[in-house]
């Protein structure tokens, strides 16, 4: 893996071919990444596809950051060494995003999630050939976990309102772990799952979960007082033309999405696991409410 | 809307997708096909495909080096020798030319935990005093890791160098978010800056190649 890694970044030019394997660090979950680091203060990822394709990740890398490059980082390529996938990426130095932890970095996350929903309207529109999650399949999947006996009717709801909606390529795991601030600005990691799912207004609900550790009880609560989430919403849903009430609505498919994503990746059972107990809580509570700016 | 995805296609087949087995095997292994020795509690399994063969300790046989093996990975063991110098002597004999030492062991800085393994089986050193011993054991290439967390399954595995170790501690403690002007993170800042940290792990995983 490592005569891999090596060569990979040799054929993108960040090394020579006489250079050593700079030091590194390896992180083992999921696919093999390699954080490596030469003397200079750049740095390379590069991630060794040993458990899925990487072709995903870097056609979200190349577009997104081809929309946004101060937020993404810069895909170098991807090859092929032996028999695996090897993706390198140009390393992104960054701070963990604050906003629950005292310093409140949350007009700045507000600033950023609005820069890549319009990055999204502009350049991650979906095509024909993209294929996104089945969206029935999905919330049937999701029904069945938690005995939702009307998931037929609600799909039939929101079926036709969704239906004129634009249909657009989302990151599809945009949790605060993957949102970082670089430069002063927020950046965006992760791009593995990216094109998954094209429902608009995936990723903003993501990001609103996340932050509350996909707790929906507290999101709602969060959601009716003047918080950072409420506002995420109000902006997010202006940026996206969309309603709120109509985003809200949308949150149990969202979440079934979110369900459906996990499991068919092989993530941890607990992340689905969550979303899914999320999905119970917020079906239970009845209609939500996001607090007026 | 009877648009589907067949995500399993985008996985690669099964057998990797169930290979677990860490950046030891992916790293240091040459092939699917080396011959592995594992001595000591029995991990190496988490970390090699192809396991040849366990032992609690180095065998007599294989102390006088009848037969050989591309990897000896010794897991928190001396092997049944009295010292660590002996064990790397006697590894080293069963190593081909070229093949790699990997030795898992203790920090002699740290404390041994209550309930592990008997400190006298354990090889314990310094960070520095792993690396010095396989140079003098007859190893180049000799690398020191350090595991996060510091188990037998650790996610991450951080080259004790400068520059990989920094980056690795320096994002650990700003996840942190402690406050700027506390103690505690001015100190770590300080051992982070001074690379000490790894150094200060619970234990290291050293590799060397037996020249």
């Amino acid at each position: 893996m490592l005569k891999a890694a090596h060569a990979a970044l040799v054929e993108f030019g960040a090394l020579a071919p006489s250079d050593r394997l700079p030091p590194f660090c390896a992180r083992m979950s999921g696919n093999l990444v390699l954080m490596v680091y030469p003397k200079d203060s750049t740095f390379y990822l590069v991630k060794i596809g040993i458990r899925t394709s990487l072709d995903r990740e870097f056609r979200g890398l190349a577009i997104a950051h081809a929309a946004m490059p101060r937020n993404v980082p810069r895909p170098l390529g991807l090859t092929i060494q032996g028999s695996f996938q090897v993706l390198v990426t140009l390393g992104l130095h960054h701070q963990p995003l604050a906003v629950r932890l005292g310093r409140d970095d949350s007009r700045m996350l507000e600033d950023g999630i609005d820069a890549l929903l319009a990055a999204g309207l502009s350049h991650f529109q979906a095509s024909p050939p993209d294929c996104g999650v089945n969206l029935q399949g999905a919330l049937r999947e999701a029904s069945a976990a938690l005995d939702w006996a009307d998931w037929r009717a609600y799909w039939d709801h929101v079926r036709a309102r969704i239906a004129p909606l634009p249909r657009i390529l989302q990151h599809g795991d945009l949790a605060v772990t993957n949102i970082a601030i670089a430069d002063g600005e927020i950046a965006f990691f992760d791009w593995e799952d990216f094109g998954l799912v094209d429902v608009i207004g995936f990723d903003l609900a993501v990001v609103l979960l996340s932050l509350n550790d996909f707790d929906a009880v507290r999101l709602r609560a969060r959601l009716a007082a003047p918080t950072v989430e409420a506002a995420l919403v109000r902006r997010g849903c202006a940026r996206l033309n969309l309603s709120t009430d109509l985003f809200l609505e949308l949150f149990p498919l969202y979440l079934s999405l979110f369900v459906k994503v996990k499991r068919s990746w092989a993530y941890d059972p607990a992340v689905s696991a969550r979303a899914i107990a999320a999905l119970r809580d917020w079906l239970n509570a009845g209609p939500a409410h996001v607090a007026a700016g | 809307m009877a648009r589907s995805i067949a995500l399993a296609n985008e996985l690669h087949s099964p057998d990797v997708a169930q290979d677990l087995r860490g950046w030891f095997c992916r790293a240091i292994a040459p092939d699917s096909a080396c011959s592995v020795l594992e001595v000591g509690e029995a991990h190496a399994g988490n970390w090699f495909a192809n396991v040849t063969r366990s032992e609690s300790a180095l065998s007599s046989e294989a102390r006088t080096g009848s037969v050989s093996f591309d990897i000896v990975v010794i897991h928190q063991s001396l092997g049944g020798c009295a010292t660590l110098q002996n064990a790397l002597t006697s590894a080293r004999r069963l190593l081909r030319q070229g093949g790699w030492l990997v030795l898992s062991g203790a920090n002699r800085l740290r404390p041994p935990s209550r309930g592990g393994w008997p400190s006298m089986s354990m090889p314990r050193a310094t960070g520095w005093g792993f690396r010095s011993a396989l140079k003098h054991a007859g190893f180049v290439d000799v690398s020191l890791y350090v595991a996060h967390p510091p188990d037998s399954a650790p996610v991450y595995v951080i080259e004790s160098h400068s520059r990989s170790a920094r980056a690795f501690f320096g994002a650990q403690l700003a996840a942190r978010g402690l406050p700027n002007w506390s103690a505690k993170r001015l100190l770590l800042a300080a051992l982070v800056a001074t690379n000490v940290m790894p150094y200060l792990q619970p234990g290291f995983i050293v590799v060397g190649r037996r020249c």
